[in-house]
């Protein structure tokens, strides 16, 4: 009976072990012929692209990233809690962003079990500093539905959703403001009201969006649309301008006096959003270069260049803007100063001139503009040079001008 | 029984067993939350190594624990975290170019793409330890040789930094998150090698986050002797977790204990404790020190751009002479919001205002401009029927 159970035992070990062995060597096997090997990295990329999406769109739809997302439901309360607290206490977590994300973590977990109760602790932890980290937190768990009640509470604890270098107050005016706007010009008047009263700018707002048919005229004309239009952050420019070009344009623009901030007119989505441009995105941009252009006070190098920074990191929106200037010299300008700002990235620079329609213009460009650090690759640079048809004499003026700073 | 059956039947055995651990081992790094027991793999740092069910721990222990696997699992989700751990090379390679993921979706400011790119990064170390930089090319972009770079220069700090220097990328300079990666690094092993880490390298200022648990701030703080960003982040995190024996330091004047020892420190123990409990501890502090260092402490203090802390010190202070010298000091902070100054009586206002006029004058080496102290009387809000006196004060030049 023994020597059965002995050869039993020894081949469950045998088993365990080769498994766990083939299992670690198994993604770089070099027995399989590259083209098989080739046919499975193509299906593997299918899939890992797919697990990608469905990761990012689990993200998207919880508001959040977490990767402990699947655990939470075993915490209680109380558990928590005393994990917030030992964390809120050891100075390698609070002080470092990155492990302060942990933090943030627990208290969404919290949140989500039971709003009140964790709101109710935030108010008393005594750190200033992390009351602002997690009220982030507070404005991505707080329900849709609940947006107007979320904006009274931010507003009741503004300093807590403002400060320390953060503005954490994004989601929950948004909410709020969604909301308002499904009641009409006259709800998101008072909104605005209630936020400049607590000290809450709705500049910071993530993106509203807005129906159909919204009366945006009405609200410009309310005092708080008045109020928002002149400190030049009108929070509702760019859902207006896709509704209502000229009459946005005209109101945010053109009946103001002083200088305008270009920025307004794209602010439908955040700033640092990097996705792709839409096609209404890239013609607007023209759209209005062509409008600045029309107009004498307007068409100046500081407001167009400005401009340009509500695009950054989008290179077709910054070429059609760009070639949206009539006057050379104004356009020249912008064209530089887009490239000065997208200097440290040299794939950027690339990217924006190849959208640009004349090939010489932008060998020009490279040639003649003051004070960019081009980092990229000599070689990529040359072969980019040489498809646009700079001769072998330009190409290699312009790569000693970049000498320093490109790569060889 | 035969020996052939007996053949037969050990034969028969040996393959149930086989069959059974090989299943065993196939399933063992699956997710095995709930079941009660502890399950260690110390293979890869994106697999989830330990995992303890939640029922069977204290909560200060769950904590701890969460730590640990946050730390070593690399921020992304278990699902994807496993995927990673099985990627060929060349799936590796192609994921940490172009993630897939939209940069703009963030936790809270994090983007996700960054947190994919370091998983794949850290899962190409350690499969291909520091070759795993000589898959750099001019075509990899500079985000991506970074990462790499940075996971190889959490261990191998001298090689990452001599390997990016020698590719000529970056024209010599090492670049900021490589150099916070070695610094942090030195900082979690020892004050002495910090102190060698940061004396033998011209880099940039970067601040450090974490220590070593033993690590020994005295010697850190008397040797590197004054100001720096890092010897600011050593009195902030020493602050954090010791304001006892920070306060010791700081009255016995350790490396010179600078006005910005004092800031950092108050701004460490502010992050834990409060405002208001750490302008408490610092004011305790203040008749225990140099005049010099009382009013360079008060002027760093009053450059911080924490309006909650400039409120909470300000009124914590004792002396009329402090709030004073504190007060004249935030009018030069044109950053950080001071409106509740403003409702201080006007005999406070008036002595912070002429406070202000003694040190401008004193700092300018000449008499002051008339306008300009109308404009700090109008920022005060300082009454119109009370100026008279402060204006008087003027020399018979200034204008």
């Amino acid at each position: 009976m023994r020597i059965p159970l002995g050869c039993f035992l020894a081949a469950i070990l045998i088993g365990f072990l080769g498994s766990r062995f083939f299992k670690d060597t198994s993604p770089v096997d070099d027995s399989v012929s590259p083209e098989r090997r080739e046919r499975k990295a193509n299906r593997d990329r299918r899939t890992l692209q797919q697990q990608m999406e469905d990761s990012v769109a689990q993200a998207r739809l919880a508001g959040k990233f977490d990767p402990f997302s699947g655990e939470w439901a075993d915490w209680t309360e109380e558990e928590l809690k005393s994990a917030l607290e030992e964390g809120l206490k050891d100075p390698a977590v609070v002080l470092d962003g990155k492990e302060q994300r942990l933090v943030r973590m627990l208290f969404r977990a919290w949140c989500d079990k039971n709003l009140e109760n964790a709101i109710a602790w935030w108010e008393t932890t005594p750190s200033e500093f992390m009351q602002v980290r997690l009220s982030g937190v507070i404005g991505a768990a707080w329900p849709e539905d609940r947006g107007m009640e979320g904006l009274e509470f931010a507003c009741a604890h503004s300093e807590q959703f403002f400060g320390y270098g953060s503005v954490a107050s994004g989601q929950i005016m948004q909410k709020g403001l969604q909301q308002a706007v499904a009641g009409g010009v006259n709800e998101v008047a008072s909104a605005l009201k209630m936020l400049r009263e607590s000290g809450l700018d709705s500049r910071y707002t993530m993106p509203v969006k807005f129906p159909d048919g919204f009366d945006f005229v009405a609200l410009a004309d309310t005092d708080e649309g008045r109020r928002v239009i002149e400190s030049e952050s009108c929070f509702f420019g760019g859902e207006w301008m896709k509704q209502d070009r000229e009459a946005a344009f005209q109101s945010l623009v053109l009946d103001r006096s002083s200088f305008m901030k270009v920025f307004q007119l794209f602010n439908d989505r955040p700033l640092q959003n990097y996705g792709d441009t839409t096609t209404e995105e890239v013609e607007r941009a023209g759209w209005v270069a062509q409008k600045l252009s029309k107009n004498s006070i307007l068409s100046t190098p500081g407001v167009a260049s400005n401009g340009a920074l509500s695009m950054k990191g989008r290179p077709s929106m910054l070429a059609a803007y760009t070639e949206g200037f009539e006057d050379t010299v104004v356009r020249t300008i912008v064209a530089e100063d887009i490239l000065r700002n997208s200097s440290s990235s040299g794939e950027m620079v690339i990217s924006y001139l190849n959208q640009l329609k004349d090939p010489e213009w932008r060998i020009s460009l490279l040639e003649n503009t003051d004070s960019i650090v081009l980092t990229m690759s000599e070689k990529q640079l040359r072969e980019n040079l040489s498809n646009w048809g700079a001769s072998t004499e330009k190409i290699e003026t312009i790569i000693k001008r970049y000498a320093l700073t490109l790569r060889p | 029984m035969t020996p052939w059956r007996k053949f037969w039947m050990l034969s028969v055995i040996s393959l149930l067993g086989l069959g059974l651990g090989w299943a065993l081992g196939s399933n063992s790094d699956h997710d095995e939350r709930g079941e009660g027991k502890i399950v260690t793999s110390a293979r890869s740092p994106t697999r989830t190594s330990t995992r303890i069910h939640s029922n069977s721990a204290s909560s200060p222990h769950r904590y701890a624990e969460l730590l640990r696997r946050y730390r070593d699992r690399g921020n992304v989700s278990p699902e994807l975290a496993r995927y990673i751990a099985k990627c060929s090379g060349d799936q590796l390679e192609a994921l940490i170019i172009n993630p897939g993921v939209d940069e703009g979706l963030s936790f809270a400011g994090y983007p996700l793409a960054a947190q994919v790119r370091e998983t794949v990064a850290a899962e190409m170390f350690r499969r291909r330890g520091l070759a795993c930089l000589d898959w750099i090319t001019d075509s990899i972009s500079d985000a991506v040789a970074i990462t790499l770079a940075r996971e190889v220069a959490k261990t191998n700090p001298d090689f990452a930094i001599q390997k990016l220097k020698g590719m000529g990328r970056y024209v010599g300079i090492v670049p900021n998150m490589i150099q916070s990666a070695v610094i942090n690094r030195a900082a979690m092993r020892s004050a002495p090698e910090l102190i060698e880490l940061l004396k033998d390298n011209k880099f940039s200022v970067q601040a450090v986050t974490n220590f070593a648990p033993d690590f020994n701030f005295t010697e850190y703080i008397n040797d590197m002797n004054g100001a720096g960003k890092v010897t600011n982040s050593a009195w902030k995190f020493l602050a954090a977790k010791d304001p006892d024996q920070t306060r010791s330091l700081l009255i016995e004047g350790l490396g010179g204990s600078s006005g910005n020892g004092f800031s950092a420190a108050v701004e460490g123990m502010a992050i834990i404790n409060g405002e208001t409990e750490a302008a408490k501890w610092y004011v305790s502090m203040l008749d225990e020190i140099p005049e010099t260092t009382r009013k360079e402490s008060l002027r760093m203090l009053a450059l911080s751009d924490a309006s909650p802390r400039l409120e909470a010190v300000f009124n914590g202070l004792q002396s009329e002479q402090d709030r004073a010298e504190f007060g004249a000091n935030l009018l030069n902070n044109y950053r950080t919001k001071t409106e509740w100054l403003l409702d201080e009586s006007v005999e406070v206002r008036g002595k912070i205002i002429e406070h202000w006029m003694k040190n401008t004058m004193a700092r300018t080496k000449g008499p002051l401009n008339a306008k300009e102290l109308i404009n700090t009387m109008d920022k005060l809000n300082f009454p119109e029927e009370s100026r008279e006196k402060l204006l008087s004060l003027l020399p018979p030049t200034s204008n």
